[in-house]
């Protein structure tokens, strides 16, 4: 199963990703890959791990060497492919990570990325769970480097503009080449009026919603001090209603 | 002597893509933190010890859970009817037999590979030795009619497999200089690509020894590689058929599957041309050649080079007009690795009519152009207007320079022809014209879009002269 995250900057779309991952590696099955494909996120820092290189990286090497004819004739460049998202693939022993990184730059990439297709559509069946947390404009899914979501969940805050751009993500999905599955909304850091009032305005708009996570002072602590969301008690507010949202998704 | 069935793991492809992740793993051997190679050599009967596997240093068994070793294979054998050039195909197979191995991941090839032993399969009992049975086994039944005699050697001894190493890059060495020397009379078949074909969909790229793909990302032998993992893929091999032409790069088979592939709208190609029938461009290519009329000379601007040209627009403009997988006499897009090749732009008169080039490409591929043409070819510091281009390459006394003078007298010529010309009229013009082949054929032909011309029109009524 893929379950992405998108939603407007600033909503907190990678801080419930990051909280999912936590529910998962404690409660869920065991394999499981998280993606950390928004060039602006901090996935990393926000699951307490360093990554040595990003796929953005690789592929620009690979790119690179292939310009340079740096790679002898004959080379194998599908199984060099493999290799380098290999060492893109970061391993702990709750969870696989692979940082997305930095979108393509000036020239063609037709070949790279046809490559980079063939490895992540071996790559992803392998885990049970594939974490994602994406931009808004899902990169990496409207270019088919990521084939098929199973269930995209968009983050919004109070604010009608994330309102908006939940909107204009569900327009962007229904134009996607790729299998998306279901599409839910779920609010974050509100109040039971606040989400009310957000829940009213989304439906009129044909927004389905999933559920919220009310604000939790021990994770805004966390952030302030600069720690990593890994230290977040299991019993905290947003962990539990976390864990809620994933149940009823089904996830968990 | 040991078969698979004895080995203490399965040997099948099922196994093939079996990925050992790092909880899974009982040691890791080679890889981006550790080093290794991989090398498959065709020797003399007398070189070899027939089915001998050997180990070097410590095997699976004497190795300590979650370390990582370095990892050398060796593969050589014998063969009457071996020859060096199958090295690198079978080399390549080292990887997919390795991966049969239940439990044993082999990433990559030569001397990046990166193997994984699964804690699973340490447990069975397997050992190195086993692994190099299974080659052993694998190759023999694969290629028996080819392969006498066989010995698997695999190392992980720290020494051995450093010496290892540099005597595989020698031997990568030797075998790329080879390849590299590969041109279109050396093989039967050339490769086609059609991954462009979503935004160009008339753009067959034709791949041959001499000419990569136009975005430099798939050379022939790249080409040949990816048919063979992914034979339903975008990339696949054309019989190259009779060459019509050897200096323009006519080939029957290269006309015929690019009809074929461009549904029809492309019929011929002059692969080492930029003025005569042109190859198609889709967009990817990593440069272009455009013809400069007044100087009669080609310029070459690549993707890197974001300034104008004599022609009076920059890359990004140029690639807009030439692209789109239509033939444009005058524009063609190519790779950098195609301006290695003798063949380039030979019907034209190859590098003798290079006169511009952005002054990085010109560096790039100073190796390929002709010593004593190098400071004749401009730049941009040189010139960016056709008059400096034209001032620049009297100065410089650039081979072009001589067309001019003959072109002024051929020019004479054909203000006569032109004048000729207009005068004359189609006897018959026609959107659709049907035509009769006669003599009792069973075809039937259309002439669209018809203009035939005649000197003389004769028109006889056959049915009277049928009966008298």
């Amino acid at each position: 199963m893929i379950l992405a995250f998108t939603g407007k900057g600033g909503t907190g779309k990678t801080v419930l990703a990051a909280l999912s991952v936590l529910e998962l590696t404690e409660r869920g099955p065991g394999d499981l890959l998280v993606i950390d494909a928004d060039p602006d996120a901090n996935m990393p820092d926000a699951l307490g791990v360093e990554p040595e290189t990003t796929l953005g990286e690789v592929r620009e090497r690979f790119k690179r060497e292939i310009e340079e004819e740096q790679l002898p004739p004959g080379f194998d460049k599908q199984a060099y492919m493999e290799y380098l998202v290999m060492t893109a693939l970061h391993e702990t022993e709750d969870f696989d990570l692979l940082v997305m990184g930095r979108s393509e730059g000036r020239g063609c990439y037709c070949a790279v990325n046809h490559w980079l297709r063939r490895v992540m559509s071996d790559l992803l069946p392998e885990y049970d769970l594939v974490v994602m947390d994406c931009e808004a404009g899902l990169e990496h899914v409207s270019r088919g480097i990521i084939d098929g979501v199973d269930l995209v969940l968009i983050v919004v805050d109070h604010s009608r503009k994330a309102l908006r751009t939940a909107a204009r993500i569900v327009e962007l999905i229904d134009e996607l080449e790729s299998e998306v599955g279901e599409v839910r909304v779920v609010a974050n850091r509100v109040t039971e009026r606040e989400y009310r009032v957000i829940r009213r305005e989304g439906e009129r708009m044909g927004l389905s919603f999933l559920g919220r996570v009310r604000p939790d002072e021990e994770l805004v602590e966390l952030e302030l001090r600069g720690r990593p969301l890994t230290e977040l008690s299991p019993d905290s507010k947003a962990r539990r209603d976390v864990r809620e949202i994933l149940s009823r998704a089904g996830v968990v | 002597m040991t078969s698979l069935a004895d080995l203490p793991v399965d040997v099948s492809p099922r196994h093939e893509g079996e990925r050992i992740r790092s909880g899974d793993m009982y040691v890791e051997l080679a890889g981006p933190k550790s080093f290794g190679a991989e090398l498959f050599r065709v020797v003399d009967e007398d070189e070899i010890e027939p089915d001998k596997v050997e180990v070097i240093g410590p095997d699976i068994d004497e190795m300590e859970e979650g370390e990582r070793y370095p990892f050398g294979i060796l593969v050589k054998a014998a063969g009457e009817e071996l020859e060096e050039d199958v090295e690198g195909v079978l080399e390549r197979r080292i990887h997919e037999f390795c991966n049969y191995v239940e439990g044993f991941m082999h990433l990559n090839q030569r001397d990046q590979i990166w193997c994984r032993v699964s804690k699973e399969a340490a447990e069975k009992g397997f050992r190195l030795e086993h692994l190099g049975i299974a080659l052993r086994e694998l190759f023999k039944e694969e290629f028996g009619n080819v392969i006498d005699a066989i010995e698997v050697t695999l190392m992980t001894d720290e020494e051995r497999v450093k010496e290892f190493v540099e005597q595989a890059r020698e031997v990568y060495r030797e075998r790329d200089e080879r390849a590299r020397e590969l041109s279109e009379e050396d093989v039967d078949e050339f490769y086609v690509c059609l991954m462009c074909q979503s935004f160009a969909p008339t753009h067959v790229c034709v791949i041959t020894p001499d000419r990569p793909s136009l975005c430099g990302s798939i050379t022939w032998h790249d080409a040949k590689a990816a048919h063979k993992i992914d034979p339903e893929g975008p990339i696949f091999p054309i019989e190259k058929g009779e060459c019509l032409d050897p200096e323009a790069g006519e080939y029957e088979g290269v006309n015929e599957a690019v009809k074929e592939h461009s549904q029809g709208t492309v019929e011929r190609v002059y692969l080492h041309s930029c003025l005569e029938y042109p190859h198609t461009s889709c967009g990817c290519f990593q440069a272009i050649v455009f013809y400069i009329p007044e100087v009669d000379g080609f310029g070459i601007v690549d993707r890197e080079y974001s300034g104008e040209t004599p022609l009076g627009m920059p890359f990004s403009t140029m690639a807009g007009e030439a692209s789109g997988g239509e033939q444009k006499p005058g524009f063609v897009g190519i790779s950098y690795g195609y301006m290695e090749s003798d063949k380039f732009l030979q019907h034209d008169g190859g590098w003798e009519r290079v006169v511009w080039m952005p002054k990085e490409l010109k560096e790039r591929v100073k190796h390929a152009i002709p010593d004593d043409l190098y400071d004749k070819i401009a730049t941009e510091e040189d010139a960016t207007t056709v008059e400096e281009l034209k001032e620049f390459l009297e100065e410089v006394e650039h081979p072009v320079v001589e067309r001019w003078e003959e072109e002024e007298e051929v020019e004479e010529e054909k203000a006569e022809e032109a004048v000729a010309e207009e005068e004359e009229r189609p006897v018959v013009e026609a959107e659709e014209l049907p035509v009769a082949p006669g003599g009792g054929l069973n075809v039937k032909i259309v002439l669209k879009n018809a203009k035939i011309y005649a000197e003389k029109v004769i028109i006889k009524r056959e049915d009277r002269e049928g009966k008298s």
